[in-house]
């Protein structure tokens, strides 16, 4: 068992993307990692065994939703919080049920970025965290 | 008026509309029947036995029969719980009485009305009447047979006014016809044609009268229904011949014939509703899927559109943070970004205007050369093309049955796209094919548009032609919609557009198109 330490944030939107590492590495103490393309976020989540994924929803190639699909598939407890421009409740249904720890829309503020960010650190901190 | 719900529509009227006019037809046939029964015969008026002079009587029983129909038909249309059971009781009344008549065949009492035995056209033609309304009344499955009764009987009738009005009567005093007064004609084809044929419970009149089946259903009636009476007529002569029946014999047969081709008329007018109601459902289908792609759509580019509006808002506020701490290099660095997301939102509500366009206009399909509409989709990218320093080749030409607009801008997406996705080491090679496909009925066209690029991602190749999906390589450059685009048009020309997995050197997408184009999007 380890306490949050890194997280990895997956999302094809460079700015999106920039936004998220930009309001969690404001947190202090945890690394960030981002990537654009989902499809090498796989296997970094595999090789670097990040403390928790970020994971855009809507993704070309392929979608958030397969890729957590994949994860789960492997047996990989890694938590991941999903993360979505639009909280549609059939796919937050559909993520749950897939294996996700939580779900949150995009913010549309910095300071709703800075405290998601913040709740979600404070959240993992707190808690164990599954080892891979 | 409250406007009626798709149930209760009957030939576009309101089902007590619609009724009511059926039974206004009813009313005017019993207050005829009554006039003759009551001023003809009650106060011997000579004129409402005959309408015209010399012309045969209506007989007092056609006359009082005439009167049960009616008021049978009446019956059947209310809504009491016991209305159609004094429908049918009246009709059986009237089926026992014809029969009755069409067996015992006495001589008529001299000076008594009510004696005289009607014509066997005129017993044929109550009968049926009297089935019909049985019929309709408690065997809903069976209406199609009131229908071939219906018709049947009402021929030879209308044939009857046609021989007293033009010809002054049958010419054969033998015929079954021979003693049908003028509008005992009128009234028993008025009754089958309307208040049988039209019945609501029939429900022929509100699938027939659909403005998107008369046309088809005058194709097919207007020979049958002149084949009818000329082909029975024929046949019966023919057989009097052979046989040499007399009057009941042959006016059995006849009625046989009209009973058969009545049956034959009517299974193709069933054959003819059933093709409609299959395309009415495919159309329906299609819709409804066209609308399921529409809707998926609508929340894709919300959700698209969502994403440009708040990263201009929330670099706004990196901006504004930055020139509060004085860091002009972070500053400036943000305004680009603003500028950078507002530019994407035009771009992709050009990309839907696109797409929207090409899925709902109309195509207006002639014959044009494949590469005068390669040419014209290369000059659109002349300056990208010349920058990239590439050639778009047409390996063989072909004469292609398309709204030439709309596949030009199929070969300017395709080209734009390949543009974009381009091997920067070597100069970029398009190249146009075109080859005949299928035989017999789906013939076409199968243009493929291959390249040199880096070519399509396999997972990307699966959902390509989603309107917003995004190639990695055009992450940033576009709202991805342009396959959409493609695909819309070229399944509005019937035809279908997939990418060729099996090419690997570098994308090759296909299209066909079929040598009549089909308004699918319609």
């Amino acid at each position: 068992m380890t306490k949050l330490a890194s997280v990895m944030i997956v999302d094809d939107n460079p700015r999106c993307l920039e936004f998220m590492t930009l309001a969690f590495s404001a947190q202090g103490g945890v690394t960030v990692a981002g990537e654009l393309r989902p499809a090498i976020a796989l296997e970094r989540i595999r090789t670097e065994k990040p403390d928790l994924v970020l994971l855009d929803v809507k993704m070309p190639e392929i979608d958030g939703f397969t890729v957590l699909s994949v994860l789960r598939g492997e047996g990989n407890p890694v938590p991941v919080v999903m993360c979505s421009g639009s909280a549609l409740q059939k796919d937050v249904d559909r993520a749950y049920a897939t294996g996700c720890s939580g779900y949150v829309e995009k913010p549309a503020t910095l300071e709703d970025y800075r405290a998601l960010a913040g709740a979600v650190v404070e959240y993992w901190r707190r808690g164990e965290l599954p080892n891979h | 008026m409250m406007p009626p719900s798709a149930r209760d529509n009957y030939v576009h009227l309101p089902r007590r509309q619609y009724f009511s006019m059926v039974e206004w037809h009813a009313a005017a046939i019993l207050a005829i029947a009554l006039a003759v029964l009551l001023v003809g015969y009650g106060l011997n008026v000579e004129a409402f036995q005959t309408v015209l002079p010399g012309f045969p009587t209506m007989k007092a029983r056609t006359a009082g029969l005439l009167v049960l129909l009616a008021v049978s038909c009446i019956l059947s249309l209310r809504q009491f719980v016991w209305a159609p059971w004094a429908s049918s009781a009246l009709a059986v009344a009237v089926i026992a009485i014809a029969l009755s008549m069409g067996l015992n065949r006495t001589e008529s009492v001299a000076g008594d009305a009510w004696s005289i035995i009607p014509s066997d056209a005129t017993i044929f033609g109550l009968l049926c009447g009297g089935l019909a309304m049985l019929v309709i009344n408690h065997a809903p499955r069976w209406t199609l047979f009131a229908g071939i009764l219906a018709l049947a009987a009402a021929t030879p009738a209308i044939f009857r006014i046609i021989a007293l009005l033009l010809f002054g009567g049958a010419p054969d005093d033998d015929s079954p016809l021979d003693t049908m007064a003028l509008h005992t004609a009128v009234l028993i084809s008025w009754f089958l044609m309307v208040c049988v044929m039209l019945h609501p419970r029939l429900g022929f009149a509100r699938l027939l009268l659909r403005p998107s089946l008369q046309g088809r259903l005058l194709r097919t009636m207007l020979p049958i229904a002149v084949l009818l009476p000329v082909g029975a007529g024929a046949a019966t002569l023919l057989l009097s011949q052979v046989i040499g029946a007399g009057t009941e014999g042959l006016f059995a047969m006849n009625a046989a014939i009209y009973l058969i081709m009545s049956a034959v008329m009517v299974w193709q007018l069933s054959q003819l509703i059933e093709d409609w109601q299959r395309e009415a459902n495919e159309r329906s289908t299609r819709l409804s899927r066209a609308n399921g792609a529409l809707e998926q759509y609508a929340l894709s580019a919300a959700h698209d559109l969502k994403a440009p509006g708040r990263h201009v808002l929330l670099y706004g506020e990196l901006l504004q943070e930055a020139l509060e701490k004085g860091d002009f290099a972070t500053a400036k660095r943000h305004a680009k970004s603003i500028r950078d997301s507002a530019l994407d939102m035009p771009r992709i509500i050009e990309g839907m205007l696109d797409f929207s366009r090409s899925a709902f206009t109309r195509i207006s399909p002639s014959v044009n050369a494949l590469s005068e509409m390669v040419q014209a989709a290369a000059a659109q990218n002349a300056a990208d093309i010349q920058a990239a320093n590439g050639a778009v080749r047409v390996l063989s030409d072909a004469r292609l049955t398309c709204d030439p607009t709309l596949i030009t801008s199929v070969f300017q997406n395709l080209i734009a796209n390949a543009i974009k996705s381009r091997r920067r080491d070597q100069p970029l090679d398009i190249r146009i094919d075109a080859q005949r496909e299928g035989t017999g009925e789906g013939n076409g066209w199968r243009i493929s548009v291959e390249d040199n690029g880096v070519g399509f991602d396999p997972d990307f190749a699966a959902v390509a032609f989603n309107p917003l999906a995004r190639g990695v390589h055009t992450a940033g450059e576009g709202a991805g919609i342009g396959l959409a685009t493609c695909r819309s048009i070229v399944q509005g020309h019937g035809g279908r557009i997939f990418i060729d997995q099996d090419y690997h050197g570098g994308a090759r997408v296909v299209f066909t198109l079929p040598d009549t184009p089909a308004q699918a999007a319609s």
